[in-house]
């Protein structure tokens, strides 16, 4: 690389880093947002430096294209926090936290282990039909082959005798 | 502090900067720990205290940035671009350092937004004028204009919490350090060479033609219409859908009011 | 034109059958007969023009079908054979299976499973006419099981009614036992062929070609001739399963739960002969084990006889049907064992084949009429709740006791004929140095079992249609005769066994086309059968039927008449089925429960012990790791920013 290419690397890492780590200790929802934007600058110099460095527009185009998704970013990002903050109209990232494990304490809660409710697949026996109609036989039709499969079920038939 | 003091000064400088670590006789890494835990030990500091909350701090730092320049004035006898150079990139440091350690979000906004234009000014050197125009317009311009509006839309009132208190600024700090440091390190690694634009896997024809130098807006225009087409395209569709995402996310709240 | 002629056979069934699905689906009780009577119409067509044009010098034709499978060294075409030995027996799938099709029509009118019954029927036949022409010992399995499939569909086609069920689960299980054996069996001798010089190099698969099987059997037997033996034992397995031979015949007497077309079909006329059918195929590499050929011809009379005595105290119409199904094809399994004694492999299959055919006939018509029957009777099927019912199914009466005359041996009803084929064979097999003293046993036993067929064929006969009139309640007040679509099948099947034997045997017809399949011996001169056994198994037939007249007028008069002690206790045992179903639940089926019950046990505490230990331990780990898991967007990002930085590092120290 070039001597200008490597200060260009360690200006746009610098730039990063610094995003990062705004990202990383801020807690207002908004300037973490701005450090995603600030960290997406140190990636859109870097590109630009290699993009001189590799005598064409690949990098250049990159860096453009990443702008476009900064600005979509804002535009979502904005309008989300907006939301958010008029729920708890607070803009402190750690108010949420619904998404979380259940605190320690509450381990002791007794667990459902799984012998009690144990529910083995079981297949229809041979002999019966597969629905919760009771058999024609257990109904007490001895004649169960002449009953209709489709107009004649046997539940009718008892309530109509 | 004579002459041949300097002169040291600058070999040191000058190895540190040719990567040229074997001279030192000191391992890489073990000097990349040393470089790390006192950017570390900095930014913890920086982050805590803040730097701009005391105009004692402003001081020091502003003789720190003038000192260096002396520094690389005496040492490398720089020409008039490299002096603009150092200048950007010192300015958009400090100003992104400023947006981390700014109490006041709109001092962080103002801090940011130096940081970004600073950088600009790096892209404008490096003759890629479209980027850093586009750059200025939607960062320095929209994003911190919409940011101000939501911020004063969302907070009026005075300090709270969450802007004062970091969240773990050590842990931070030296992670981001350790970043930094892992970057310095392997660019160092990479061996010195004026361009890579021989490559014929990397280069492009467009590039290729005529003169040398990637400074035309126009050819930077050409080329995105001509060979990265569908991502130009891909990316306006992606703005479309953004902005209707926007306002369907924003209405949804109105909505739950 | 061989080739259309010879795919159109398993393929229409196939299309009837899928019609017949969709069909079922749409809850069709009316139409659902058209496509399967026309589908099995075709196939019959075809079968027969087949017989009449089919003509090939080697004897034998394959039709190449398509690639089914093709994986590295395994390749498995789907691909007919014809010969004349397979053309026999698809001639009587075809034909029977359209007759009871036509037969069906009526005698399952307006069941609610109609269309399910034809699609099955359909996909009997589908099956059957493929096991008959595969060209493939391992495709025979695949549709040797396909049809076990479809009668256990069949076999518990009433599936509400619990017996039917439990018949249906009865006759799969033992069949597995069975086509457990015939795989292995398969899977030996693909592994044997393989270090022959005909299968060497060839696919495993198509080392399993009848052609290679039959080139390499000789060198077979020179390289391994235990090897031999065990594959003759493990086929021998297969076969006596599927065709319900002692001691796995117990699934037979159940499968008569289905409907009556269907024991008529499946259960007498072809399923229950392709075990038979997979001797006669493997004959050409059987006759090198002929210790396991003379076992199978014990079981043969083992069954014969035993099948015929617990057909004389059956009081079930359709079970005596089923027993003296077992009996007969004992008989071929005796025929079949005739295979042992050099120079007669070409006459023992050709018997087994005849008496095949005429069975297939008389048999069918049998079940057809005892179906007539339980039409007439309002479904009951047990012979003490009615008798003399030649005056209410005149046309039943004649076509049922053709049959029967045709069962017993008469003469010259079919199976005169082909039964003393097998009987002639036996005595010139007697006369073999090393088995004779084994083949004489076997027709004595042929002798005396059919003797016994003779009284309880006629016993059965007419106690059912002469003496006095009795008719249970549930036949109503006007017990009616079968329609004539139920009785056209029938007289078809009744002109079938009145003159197949006499037509087919003594013009030595079926024996010069059975001769023609490639594998078998050639013929050494005219074959005569001994007067003597002419005479004498007329004899016997004549007499068998008087004393069964003669029960059968005793037991309608006064039931109480025969209570001797003795003919009660041999009754009991009949009846009880020889207590082999007891046996079996005693030491087969119990210790198998307790096993079962024992290997739950283990599963439940020991595996499942151990899968539940594993299973807390991502809980232990979870407690320690939900500390990480706040929900909050910082202490993720945290997280992740550390592990860049870890990656970072990792990257710096490389």
């Amino acid at each position: 690389m070039t001597q200008e290419t490597t200060h260009l690397v360690y200006f746009g890492s610098a730039i990063f880093t610094l995003g990062m780590i705004g990202f990383l200790t801020r807690r207002s929802m908004i300037l973490m947002f701005l450090s995603l934007e600030l960290m997406l600058a140190g990636v859109s110099i870097n590109l630009v430096a290699f993009s001189k460095q590799h005598h064409n527009y690949q990098g250049q185009v990159l860096a453009i294209i990443i702008l476009t998704v900064a600005a979509c970013e804002a535009a979502i990002a904005l309008a989300l926090i907006v939301s958010l903050s008029r729920r708890k109209s607070t803009l402190d990232i750690q108010a949420w936290s619904e998404l979380n494990e259940v605190p320690m304490r509450s381990a002791e809660v007794p667990v459902v282990m799984v012998d009690q409710v144990r529910h083995y697949p079981k297949l229809t026996p041979a002999g019966l039909e597969p629905s919760l109609t009771p058999s024609p036989v257990e109904l007490g039709y001895e004649n169960w082959n002449e009953l209709g499969e489709n107009t004649d079920t046997p539940m009718e038939k008892t309530q109509n005798a | 502090m004579d002459l041949s003091e300097i002169n040291y000064l600058t070999q040191c400088v000058n190895v540190i900067a040719q990567s040229d670590l074997d001279k030192l006789g000191v391992p890489q890494w073990s000097l990349m720990a040393f470089f790390c835990i006192a950017l570390a030990g900095f930014g913890y500091y920086c982050l805590q205290y803040g730097v701009v909350k005391s105009n004692a701090m402003i001081t020091v730092g502003v003789v720190a940035l003038l000192a260096s320049g002396l520094l690389i004035a005496v040492t490398q006898n720089p020409s008039l671009e490299l002096y603009v150079f150092y200048a950007f990139t010192g300015l958009a440091t400090a100003g992104g350092v400023a947006f981390l350690t700014a109490r006041q979000p709109v001092y962080a906004a103002l801090g940011f937004a130096t940081a970004i234009l600073s950088g600009t000014g790096v892209l404008f050197m490096e003759s890629a004028h479209f980027v850093a125009a586009a750059t200025m317009i939607v960062y320095a311009g929209a994003t911190i204009i919409i940011f101000l509006f939501v911020l004063m839309f969302a907070q009026q009132g005075d300090l709270t919490t969450y802007d004062v208190k970091l969240n773990n600024p050590a842990i931070a700090a030296i992670i981001g350090a350790i970043l930094l440091g892992t970057i310095v390190l392997c660019v160092q690694a990479v061996p010195e060479s004026d361009a890579i634009a021989g490559n014929a896997a990397t280069a492009r024809p467009f590039s290729q033609s005529g003169e040398a130098e990637p400074s035309s807006t126009a050819r930077l225009g050409r080329s995105m219409f001509t060979e990265y087409l569908f991502m130009v395209e891909l990316a306006g569709t992606l703005l479309l859908v953004a902005t209707i995402g926007s306002i369907a996310v924003a209405q949804r709240s109105l909505e739950a009011e | 034109m061989l080739e259309m002629l010879a795919w159109a056979i398993p393929v229409a069934p196939l299309v009837g059958c899928l019609v017949c699905t969709i069909l079922a689906f749409r809850g069709d009780r009316d139409w659902a007969h058209w496509p399967a009577v026309l589908a099995l119409a075709v196939s019959a067509v075809s079968t027969l023009a087949l017989v009449a044009t089919f003509s090939d010098e080697s004897g034998a034709a394959v039709v190449h079908g398509y690639t089914w499978l093709d994986i590295g060294s395994l390749r498995l075409d789907v691909s007919l054979r014809l010969d004349s030995l397979c053309l026999t027996l698809l001639s009587v799938v075809t034909v029977v299976s359209c007759l009871v099709a036509i037969y069906s029509r009526e005698y399952m009118r307006g069941d609610p499973g109609y269309a399910r019954f034809f699609a099955v029927f359909s996909g009997f036949v589908f099956c059957m006419t493929m096991l008959v022409m595969a060209n493939n010992l391992l495709l025979l399995y695949a549709f040797w099981e396909g049809v076990g499939t479809c009668s256990y569909l069949l076999i518990g086609y009433y599936y509400r009614k619990p017996s039917a069920a439990k018949a249906a689960v009865k006759a799969f299980l033992v069949n597995r036992v069975a086509d457990c054996g015939f795989l292995l069996g398969i899977l030996l001798l693909s592994y044997a062929i393989g270090q022959t010089t005909a299968g060497a190099g060839a696919f495993v698969v198509g080392r399993l070609d009848f052609a290679t099987i039959f080139a390499s059997s000789q060198e077979l037997f020179n390289k391994f001739p235990d090897l031999v033996g065990w594959i003759a034992f493990l086929l021998v397995i297969g076969a006596i399963g599927k065709s319900a031979q002692f001691p796995l015949h117990v699934w037979l007497p159940d499968a008569m739960e289905g409907p009556t077309p269907v024991s008529a079909l499946i259960h007498a006329a072809t399923m229950v002969t392709a075990g038979v059918y997979l001797m006669a195929r493997m004959a050409p590499l059987m006759v090198y084990a002929p210790d396991v050929l003379v076992t199978l011809a014990w079981l043969g009379a083992i069954t014969s006889i035993a099948a015929a005595v617990m057909a004389m105290f059956q009081y079930d119409l359709k079970r005596v049907l089923a027993y003296s199904t077992a009996s007969q094809l004992g008989y071929l399994f005796m025929a079949l064992g005739c295979i042992a004694i050099p120079d007669m492999m070409t006459l023992a299959v050709m018997a087994a084949m005849f008496h095949l055919f005429t069975h297939a006939f008389f048999k069918a018509l049998l079940f057809l009429s005892a179906g007539n029957v339980m039409h007439a009777m309002g479904d009951v099927i047990d012979m003490r709740y009615f008798s003399g019912l030649r005056k209410i199914l005149p046309k039943t009466n004649i076509l049922f006791g053709i049959g029967a005359a045709a069962l017993a041996g008469l003469p010259p009803f079919a199976a005169f004929f082909s039964k003393d084929t097998i009987l002639s064979l036996l005595s010139d097999a007697s006369a073999d140095t090393d088995y004779g003293g084994h083949f004489t046993g076997l027709m004595v036993v042929g002798f005396l079992t059919a003797f016994l067929t003779a009284i309880y064929t006629s016993k059965a006969y007419f106690h059912t249609f002469w003496g006095k009139e009795v008719t249970p309640p549930e036949a109503g007040d006007h017990p009616h005769e079968a329609t004539t679509i139920m009785l056209l099948p029938m007289v078809i099947l009744a002109v079938g066994a009145v003159l197949a034997g006499l037509v087919l045997g003594p013009t030595g017809s079926i024996l010069h086309y059975i001769a023609k399949t490639p594998g078998m011996d050639a013929l050494h001169g005219e074959h005569h059968e001994a007067m003597w056994v002419l005479v004498a198994s007329t004899l016997v037939a004549l007499i068998g039927v008087g004393i069964g007249y003669k029960l059968a007028l005793t037991s309608t008069a006064n039931s109480k008449a025969v209570s001797n002690d003795f003919v009660t206790a041999i009754g009991d045992f009949g009846r009880n089925r020889f207590y082999i179903d007891a046996i079996y639940q005693a030491f087969i089926v119990t210790p198998s429960e307790w096993f079962a019950k024992w290997l739950g046990w283990f599963d439940e505490t020991v595996v499942d012990g151990l899968t539940q230990l594993i299973g807390q331990l991502p809980g232990f780990a979870g407690l320690m790791l939900k500390r990480f898991q706040t929900g909050m967007v910082s202490s993720y990002s945290m997280v992740t920013a550390c592990g860049i930085a870890a990656l970072a590092l990792w990257i710096a120290t490389q």
